[in-house]
C-alpha cells in the first residue's frame, strides 16, 4: 500500500514537472506571439531595499477577442513578500489560452488561472474549463484540474472538479446559478459543496446579487452573502446593503474540528454609501457590524470608514483623499486616519505622499500609535517607459522605526495605450 | 460689530469662491457649452461650420471648427482671443477626442444612413447647448448587436476596452468600495468582467504563489482603494482579531506561523517580552473559568496558527466521550464524512470505538 502510494506521488511529480515544462515553454510562446503580433508585453522590476531584494514581473497578452486570449503572468527574482521560501526563484502566475467561436456557444481556457464562478471560491488551478451556451439564456460550465499550491516544487495534489449551470431571462436582469464542487485528497472527499448564485436587476437602478454555498460533507450552511445596491444615475449617488455570514470550518479545512464542535461562524450587516457631491468632491463611507456564534450576545464587532476625494484637476490627474476609519469589538480596535494625495506635476513628472496615524485601543507594551508614510515621484518617458520611486517609513508593534525605499521600472510594448 | 461682520461675509465669499474652483463647480462665465441650438434654430446646417465631418472617418481628426470658420458669419468678433476658448467646453473637447480615439466609429458610414439629418444621433440639441454626442442608447435604436451583448463582443465598436477604461454602468458599478463586493458581484457575471479584464488582474491577488500584491507593486497609487496598504503589518493582528475567517479567506491557516517565524516575531515576542501564548488558566475543567473554548471560537485564525492540523488530536485528547470534554459534537449533528478520514478516525476508529 504504501509503496504503491509513492509510486502515485512519484507519478504526480512527474506529470508536475513536465506540465511545468510546458508552462513555460507556452509562456515563451506567448510571449513571442505577443511581439510578433504587436500585443501587449509588460516587464516590471521592483527593487527594494530593506529587505534589500528585486522582482521582475512580465505580463503579456494576446487578445483576438473572441477567438483566442493568451495571457501569461509569471515572475522571477528575489521574493518580497514574507512567507515565501528564500529557494524559491520564480513562478508561473497564469500562463493559459482560451479559445472561443465568435457567437459565444462554446469557449474553454487550458493551463494555469484562477477559476471563479458562482458560488465557487476562488481557486488557482492547473487544468481545464470549458463554457457553454445553451438555448434560452441557459450556460453550462465544467472544470477541473489541479489546485496550485506552493509553487513548482513536487508535491501530492488534490483533484477538483465542478461544474455550474445558469439560466438567464429577461435579457440577464434575472439570473441564477448552481454549480457544484468536489476536491479530493488521497483519493478520498476533502470538500464537497453545491452552491447558489443569483443576479436580480429590479430596474435600471436597482440590482441584488447573492451566492451561497452549502458543504455537502458537514451538512450545513457554508458561506452566504448579498448585497442590495442602488445607484441614482451613472455617476450619482450610490447606496448599498451587505449581508455575510462566513463559516471558519469551510474556510479552514485543515483545523476541521471548529465544525466538529460547533462551528464558529461570524456574520455582518452592514452598509455603504457613495455621494459625489461635487464635479469634484465626492464623500462616502461603510459601516458593519459584526457577530460570532457561539460568543455571548453583548459581544460584537464593528469596523466603520468616512471617506472623502477631491479631485484636484478636471481630469482627474490629482487628487486627496482623506479616510477615517474605526474599527472594534471582540476586545481588539483600533483608529486610523488617512491622507493620500497624487499631483501631477507635468506631463512627465508627478509625485504622490500618503501617510496613515493607527491608534491602537490595547497597545499594552508595544505602544499605542503606529504611523506610516509613504512618499515618491514617478516619472513617465512616453507611453512605453515609466520609473516609480518611494521612501516608506513606518512604526509598528514589530519595529518602533522601519525604513525602505522602492524602486519600480515598467516597460510597456503593444497596442494598448 | 458691523466690522465683524463684514469681516465674516469677506471670509465667507472668500470660501465661497475658493470652493467654486477647489470643488470643480462649473464657471459658466469662463466657459460654456457652445451655443449649437441657437445655430441651427437659425437654420445653419451642421455642415457649415463641420464641414469635413461627411468625410470624416475612425482615423481622421476631429473635425472642430477654428475661429477662422466663425468669423465667415460674425465678421466682427468682440475679442481677438480663440473664440473656443470661451465659446464651447474644454472638457467636452476631451471627452470628443477620446471617444473619437477608443471607439471604431465613422461619420462617412452614417451620412447616408441618417440622410443628413445630424440630430437622428445628436438628438441632445433639442434639450439645449448640453453635451451631444450620442449616448450608447441612442446607437442601439439602430444597431441591435444583439449577437455581441450575448457574447460580451464589445470590441465591434470599442477599439480598446481595457485602454479605454470605460465602466460598463447600468450594469455593474465601480464603487469606491468595489473590492468588498467585486467577488458578489462577478458570481454570475464571469463573462462580462472578462471583456476587460484579464486572468492575470483576477491572479494578481488570488494567485496562490504572487511574488509582490498590487499594493506593493502600485505604491504610488495612493488614492486607490488597496487591499493592504502599508501600514497594514502594524494593524493586522487587531484586524484578524476584530474580524476572524476574513484572513482565512486567502491566507492559509499557518501562515501566520511562517511569517513570524521568518520574521523572528514569535522569538522576538517570547525571548524580549516575555510573553506566554496562553494566559493562566486556559485550559480547565468545565464551568472553572475556562476560556480557550470561547477564545478559539472568536478567534480561530489564531488557534490554527499554532495548532493548524494537530490541532484535531490536540482538541479530542479531551473532547471526546469520557473526557473532561465531553461529547463534543453539538446537538443535531450530521456528517457525511468517512469515519475513516481526519479528524473522524481519532475517535472513530476502524474497531469502531464509537459507532
Amino acid at each position: 500500500m504504501g509503496a504503491a502510494l509513492s509510486r502515485l506521488q512519484e507519478g504526480r511529480a512527474r506529470c508536475c514537472g513536465i506540465l511545468c515544462r510546458i508552462w513555460l515553454s507556452a509562456a515563451l510562446w506567448a510571449l513571442c506571439v505577443s511581439v510578433q503580433a504587436q500585443a501587449d508585453v509588460d516587464a516590471t522590476a521592483l527593487l527594494s531595499a530593506r529587505p534589500s531584494s528585486g522582482v521582475l514581473v512580465l505580463h503579456s497578452d494576446y487578445r483576438d477577442h473572441p477567438y483566442i486570449d493568451a495571457n501569461v503572468l509569471l515572475w522571477l527574482g528575489a521574493p518580497m513578500s514574507y512567507g515565501l521560501r528564500d529557494r524559491v526563484y520564480g513562478d508561473v502566475v497564469t500562463v493559459n489560452v482560451d479559445m472561443g467561436d465568435p457567437q459565444g456557444w462554446l469557449r474553454g481556457r487550458a493551463g494555469r488561472f484562477i477559476l471563479a464562478t458562482g458560488a465557487v471560491r476562488p481557486v488557482h488551478l492547473d487544468g481545464l474549463w470549458l463554457r457553454s451556451r445553451l438555448p434560452w439564456g441557459a450556460r453550462a460550465e465544467v472544470f477541473g484540474g489541479v489546485p496550485v499550491a506552493d509553487g513548482l516544487e513536487r508535491r501530492g495534489y488534490d483533484w477538483f472538479v465542478g461544474g455550474r449551470v445558469a439560466q438567464g431571462v429577461w435579457e440577464d436582469r434575472f439570473q441564477a446559478g448552481l454549480s457544484y464542487v468536489q476536491q479530493r485528497d488521497q483519493g478520498q472527499v476533502a470538500n464537497e459543496e453545491v452552491g447558489a448564485d443569483l443576479r436580480l436587476q429590479l430596474s435600471r437602478r436597482l440590482w441584488l446579487t447573492a451566492v451561497g454555498a452549502w458543504d455537502l460533507v458537514y451538512r450545513g450552511l457554508a458561506t452566504f452573502e448579498a448585497r442590495a445596491t442602488w445607484q441614482s444615475s451613472p455617476q450619482g449617488w450610490l447606496v448599498r446593503g451587505v449581508a455575510l455570514r462566513r463559516v471558519a470550518a469551510r474556510l479552514l479545512p485543515a483545523t476541521s474540528l471548529f465544525s466538529t464542535i460547533s462551528d464558529s461562524a461570524s456574520s455582518e450587516v452592514g452598509g455603504e454609501l457613495h455621494v459625489p457631491l461635487f464635479p469634484r468632491l465626492s464623500v462616502g463611507g461603510l459601516w458593519a457590524l459584526q457577530w460570532q456564534d457561539g460568543l455571548p450576545a453583548s459581544e460584537y464587532g464593528y469596523r466603520a470608514t468616512a471617506r472623502a476625494r477631491l479631485r484636484l484637476d478636471a481630469k482627474g490627474a490629482g487628487a486627496v483623499t482623506a479616510e477615517l476609519s474605526r474599527r472594534g469589538g471582540f476586545e481588539a480596535g483600533y483608529s486610523a486616519l488617512y491622507l493620500g494625495v497624487e499631483q501631477a506635476l507635468n506631463e512627465q513628472w508627478s509625485c504622490h505622499g500618503a501617510g496613515e496615524l493607527v491608534m491602537a485601543d490595547h497597545g499594552d507594551d508595544v505602544g499605542h500609535i503606529w504611523p506610516w508614510l509613504n512618499l515618491g515621484l514617478r516619472w513617465d518617458a512616453g507611453s512605453a517607459l515609466y520609473m516609480a520611486a518611494a521612501f516608506i517609513a513606518r512604526s509598528s508593534p514589530q519595529y518602533v522605526a522601519e525604513y525602505n525605499a522602492l524602486l519600480r521600472v515598467g516597460f510597456h510594448a503593444g497596442s494598448a495605450p | 460689530m458691523i466690522g465683524l461682520q463684514r469681516s465674516i461675509g469677506f471670509v465667507v465669499i472668500c470660501a465661497f469662491t475658493a470652493c467654486v474652483s477647489v470643488l470643480g463647480l462649473p464657471d459658466q462665465k469662463a466657459q460654456r457649452p457652445f451655443a449649437h441650438r441657437a445655430h441651427v434654430l437659425e437654420g445653419i446646417a451642421c455642415v457649415t461650420c463641420h464641414e469635413k465631418v461627411v468625410q470624416s472617418e475612425a482615423a481622421t481628426a476631429l473635425d472642430l471648427p477654428t475661429s477662422d470658420t466663425c468669423v465667415q458669419c460674425h465678421s466682427t468678433p468682440h475679442e481677438t482671443a480663440p473664440c473656443g476658448r470661451c465659446h464651447g467646453q474644454e472638457r467636452m473637447r476631451e471627452r470628443a477626442q477620446a471617444a473619437k480615439a477608443h471607439l471604431r466609429f465613422s461619420h462617412q458610414a452614417h451620412v447616408d444612413v441618417a440622410t443628413g439629418v445630424c440630430t437622428r444621433c445628436h438628438g441632445g440639441i433639442a434639450a439645449g447647448d448640453g453635451p451631444l454626442r450620442p449616448t450608447m442608447a441612442s446607437c442601439f435604436t439602430c444597431h441591435e448587436h444583439s449577437t455581441e451583448w450575448t457574447t460580451r463582443d464589445c470590441n465591434a465598436c470599442h477599439r480598446d476596452m481595457v485602454g479605454e477604461q470605460s465602466r460598463p454602468l447600468s450594469h455593474l458599478v465601480h464603487g469606491p468600495d468595489f473590492m468588498d463586493s467585486h467577488g458578489n458581484a462577478a458570481a454570475g457575471a464571469q463573462d462580462l468582467c472578462e471583456s476587460c479584464h484579464q486572468q492575470s488582474d483576477c491572479a494578481a491577488c488570488h494567485g496562490v504563489r504572487v511574488a509582490v500584491l498590487p499594493n506593493v507593486l502600485r505604491f504610488e497609487q495612493v488614492n486607490r482603494a488597496q487591499l493592504h496598504r502599508a501600514g497594514f503589518a502594524a494593524r493586522h493582528a487587531l484586524e484578524a482579531r476584530s474580524e476572524p475567517a476574513l484572513c482565512m479567506t486567502c491566507h492559509a491557516e499557518d501562515s501566520c506561523r511562517q511569517c513570524h517565524r521568518e520574521r523572528r516575531v514569535l522569538e522576538r515576542s517570547e525571548l524580549e517580552v516575555g510573553r506566554r501564548a496562553h494566559p493562566p488558566g486556559w485550559v480547565g475543567p468545565r464551568g472553572a473559568g475556562n476560556r480557550h473554548g470561547l477564545e478559539a471560537r472568536r478567534d480561530p485564525m489564531a488557534c490554527a496558527s499554532c495548532h493548524g492540523g494537530a490541532g484535531e488530536a490536540l482538541c479530542v485528547g479531551c473532547h471526546q466521550v469520557g473526557g473532561p470534554g465531553g461529547n463534543p459534537h453539538p446537538a443535531g449533528f450530521s456528517s457525511r464524512k468517512p469515519r475513516s478520514e481526519s479528524p473522524c478516525r481519532l475517535c472513530h476508529s476502524a474497531a469502531g470505538a464509537w459507532p
